[in-house]
């Protein structure tokens, strides 16, 4: 479908239509790692490497992606790096050089921001980077845009030798549309290293003169913005409307809902930064109030406030902070109530709804993310806590990123920290240090392979007694199951060495690594007990890697068990109380098995105090 | 332009549902726009999904702005009920849920229906988890709730459009499965 031909329109998510562009611009090599909102551009183009000639990778973590993309750059070939917003943080040390050094062959960065955080640890809006970088920011506010937006950034990328951060956020990447095809360049280019000293060696010397030049790039960059087709004027009035990205899609359906379409002039812009000051100057000129509308934080709101006084221009403008909160997504009424206030119109409010609403929100219960049935994390937490318990143990437990963050609800109540990419390593051998006290740190496989490495060198090399609880269920399983160094595979599916990880804690000077089949309780509680009393008497780290492949896995490859039979509950709740797996269902008081649920793990069994759930014979 | 929430939890083939139904309006040509969530809602957790299309660019309503909320959950439903407009369509699962929160306590199904009752009168409550049990697999009662959308005719869209689009996003070997929740959907409401 992706690769269909042109004139043909699909309904497309945002993340297809940019990997659609993707292969329209002819990109020989794309590499991300997986992060929501992002995932599902690097998926798609995986799916159709092969056909396309594109080398596609999932890499170890976003620096090494963004390295990987302008590697192919500097050999002349068209790349992509993708990833989420906060892989951009990991990624930002790279980045910040590909502003000075500029690019030989196109290269664009998509940035996935995700305001409102349905999916991240925080809502940080990434055009800031651009401007700290001296790199464009593209942004679209819709799925056509976005793969017509990624073509023209390569040319515009080559054409004026510079990289291309395109920042998306999640209403953009999760929402599809629809999207007319267009034409698949073919680029046929060999991948040939340029020797250029002087642009790829950043020593201080070549930087200074860089700088002076990268100056002027953004200068003239910004000139030929005012003529960028995805750049207009819309409308006529004494009041503006200035957006950029989705806000232009708010922006618009607010218009017509207040029936004002027309009637306000609109600045739609796809490239928040650098600003195109003519264009701008052109559509303040005779304004009397303006209204920034944008996805994230108030960065065109600042931009456009101070070209205002560049302009000498002195009118009301209002955005994020003011008639639009800061915080959070958009919302349409917002930007409705927002429009209509400087239009000096009435919105009708919505009053019986917004009650309703509030009334429900008390009477329904959350339903908050949780762990699958079957899944190998709540084995291994239920062991864990298990055996801090046996021990009398009341020790923090340093989180990380991935499903297994959801440990923080109860019962298991195992996630004190929860702070970025690895940092269950970093921070749990120092708090451990300073406190003089055993913690655990509890990683998942691909999180350790990411971000986790260096902190488990520095726990040996200061002699922290850390216990790493490393979940490996052999997969990167909450963006959607993608492949990573432990699991033999790449990302289009080709036979990959098996990094595993118990030779990685090895190699890093870790002297007690256990294996264990988190799905035999026993086994997994007995290994922590020894790692716990190991990691107190010797004031070292250990590791012990609780290894079984994720359940929806399992259950799409056929590996789905038997599920147990329940025979004579005593109504005790501990399995509910203790592991809330959610195929154990309470009827009457006595606990039944959902079988349309149930992944057959088993471990259930091994819980029940009374030996009432039971292997189906 | 319409404006349609489908929601339900994380699981039962909400973002396929909405899928579906947005291909289908888009090969009657009208402007779509299909949001999800993915990533950690959708691990056993609510899901919403907005399905706007017609004159419209926004994928995100608000208050009050749909025409009709289908659920494939009880719950899920008084959840996304204030997006609806009064008197708009109810399409619902005739399934309660509860939340996996040990000692959770949930609304009894008369109070949910006389809640949706204060909302609106046309309320289709379908037992699509009964008839997709029935047909031996849990996994389509988004197919059942869709063959009784298309028979209440929530879109622009015939039988047979939806039939095609179904068609277009079913894997090969669930096809006839998928076919037959449809039909046992569609002759589920009586109009």
């Amino acid at each position: 479908m992706i690769l269909g031909a042109p004139g043909e329109k699909l309904l497309l998510l945002g993340n297809e239509a940019i990997a659609r562009g993707a292969i329209e611009a002819g990109v020989h090599v794309a590499a991300g790692y997986p992060g929501t909102p992002s995932t599902e551009i690097i998926d798609t183009l995986a799916g159709v490497a092969d056909k396309v000639g594109m080398t596609v990778d999932w890499s170890t973590n976003e620096k090494v992606a963004l390295e990987t993309a302008y590697a192919a750059s500097m050999c002349r070939l068209r790349a992509l790096a993708t990833m989420k917003h906060v892989g951009l943080n990991v990624a930002a040390d790279v980045f910040m050089s590909i502003g000075y050094s500029g690019v030989r062959g196109g290269l664009v960065i998509v940035s996935a921001d995700d305001p409102g955080c349905h999916s991240s640890q925080n809502e940080q809006d990434n055009r800031y980077y651009s401007l700290a970088s001296y790199i464009p920011c593209f942004e679209p506010y819709c799925p056509q845009e976005a793969k017509d937006l990624i073509v023209a950034a390569y040319d515009f990328s080559e054409e004026n030798g510079t990289a291309i951060l395109f920042r998306v956020t999640t209403r953009i990447c999760h929402t599809r549309g629809e999207v007319v095809l267009g034409e698949i360049k073919k680029i046929e280019r060999k991948a040939v290293f340029e020797y250029n000293p002087s642009k790829w060696v950043l020593l201080p010397a070549n930087s200074r003169k860089l700088r002076v030049k990268i100056i002027e790039r953004l200068n003239r960059i910004e000139e030929k913005l005012t003529e960028f087709k995805f750049n207009k004027i819309e409308g006529e009035g004494k009041v503006g409307i200035i957006t950029s990205g989705i806000g232009y899609a708010y922006a618009i359906d607010a218009l017509r809902e207040l029936d004002l379409c027309g009637k306000v002039k609109v600045l739609k812009l796809s490239t928040p930064h650098p600003l195109p000051t003519k264009l701008l100057e052109k559509f303040t000129d005779g304004l009397e109030k303006i209204l920034v509308v944008e996805e994230g934080d108030l960065f065109l709101l600042r931009r456009v406030k101070e070209k205002l006084y560049d302009f000498d221009l002195r009118i009301p403008i209002y955005g994020k902070g003011d008639l639009l909160p800061l915080a959070g997504e958009l919302d349409l009424l917002t930007v409705m109530r927002a429009v209509a206030k400087i239009c000096e119109k009435t919105v009708p409010e919505p009053i019986e709804s917004i009650k309703l609403k509030e009334e429900l929100e008390k009477a329904i219960p959350v339903r908050p993310p949780t762990l699958c049935p079957g899944c190998p994390h709540r084995a291994t937490y239920y062991s864990l806590k298990q055996a801090l318990r046996e021990l009398g143990l009341k020790i923090p437990c340093t989180g990380d990123i991935g499903c297994y963050t959801l440990g923080y609800n109860p019962p298991f109540q195992l996630q004190d920290t929860s702070t970025c990419m690895g940092a269950s390593l970093g921070e749990g051998a120092a708090i451990a240090r300073f406190t003089d006290k055993p913690v655990v740190a509890v990683i998942g496989d691909s999180t350790f392979y990411h971000a986790g490495i260096p902190g488990l060198i520095n726990a040996v090399y200061t002699s922290a007694p850390l216990l790493v609880v490393v979940m490996d269920n052999s997969v990167t399983a909450m963006t959607g199951h993608q492949p990573h160094p432990g699991t033999g595979i790449t990302a289009t599916g080709k036979p990959a060495k098996i990094i595993k990880i118990e030779d990685i804690a090895k190699a890093c000077g870790v002297e007690f690594v256990k294996v264990v089949d988190p799905y035999n309780v026993g086994e997994t509680k007995q290994a922590i007990k020894d790692a716990l009393e190991y990691v107190r008497r010797e004031k070292k780290p250990a590791v012990v890697v609780a290894r079984r492949l994720c359940a929806l896995v399992a259950a799409r490859k056929g590996l789905r068990g038997t599920p147990p039979t329940v025979e004579d509950c005593r109504g005790c709740m501990v399995c509910i109380n203790t592991f809330a797996c959610p195929a154990l269902i309470v009827e009457e008081g006595k606990v039944k098995i959902d079988e349309g649920l149930c992944f057959g793990c088993m471990v259930c069994t091994q819980i029940c105090p009374f030996g009432t759930i039971k292997v189906r014979k | 332009m319409s404006t349609i929430i489908i929601a339900g939890v994380g699981g039962q083939g909400i973002l396929t549902l909405a899928k579906i139904i947005g291909d289908a309006l888009v090969k009657k040509g009208l402007r779509v726009r299909v949001a999800e969530v993915h990533g950690m809602a959708q691990r056993g957790g609510s899901v919403v999904t907005y399905v706007r299309y017609g004159n419209i660019d926004c994928p995100r309503p608000s208050y009050g702005m749909a025409d009709a909320v289908i659920s494939l959950e009880m719950l899920e439903c008084l959840r996304s009920l204030y997006f609806l407009k009064k008197n708009g369509t109810i399409v619902v699962n005739d399934w309660i849920y509860p939340p996996n929160i040990p000692g959770v306590k949930v609304p009894s199904k008369d109070y949910i229906l006389k809640y949706l009752d204060k909302v609106s009168k046309n309320i289709y409550v379908v037992p699509a988890n009964q008839i997709a049990d029935s047909l031996g697999s849990r996994l389509i009662a988004n197919t059942v709730i869709l063959g009784a959308v298309a028979r209440l005719k929530v879109f622009p869209l015939s039988k047979e459009d939806l039939i095609e689009s179904l068609r277009r996003n079913i894997k090969k070997k669930y096809i006839d499965l998928n076919l037959l929740a449809f039909e046992k959907g569609f002759e589920s409401i009586s109009v």
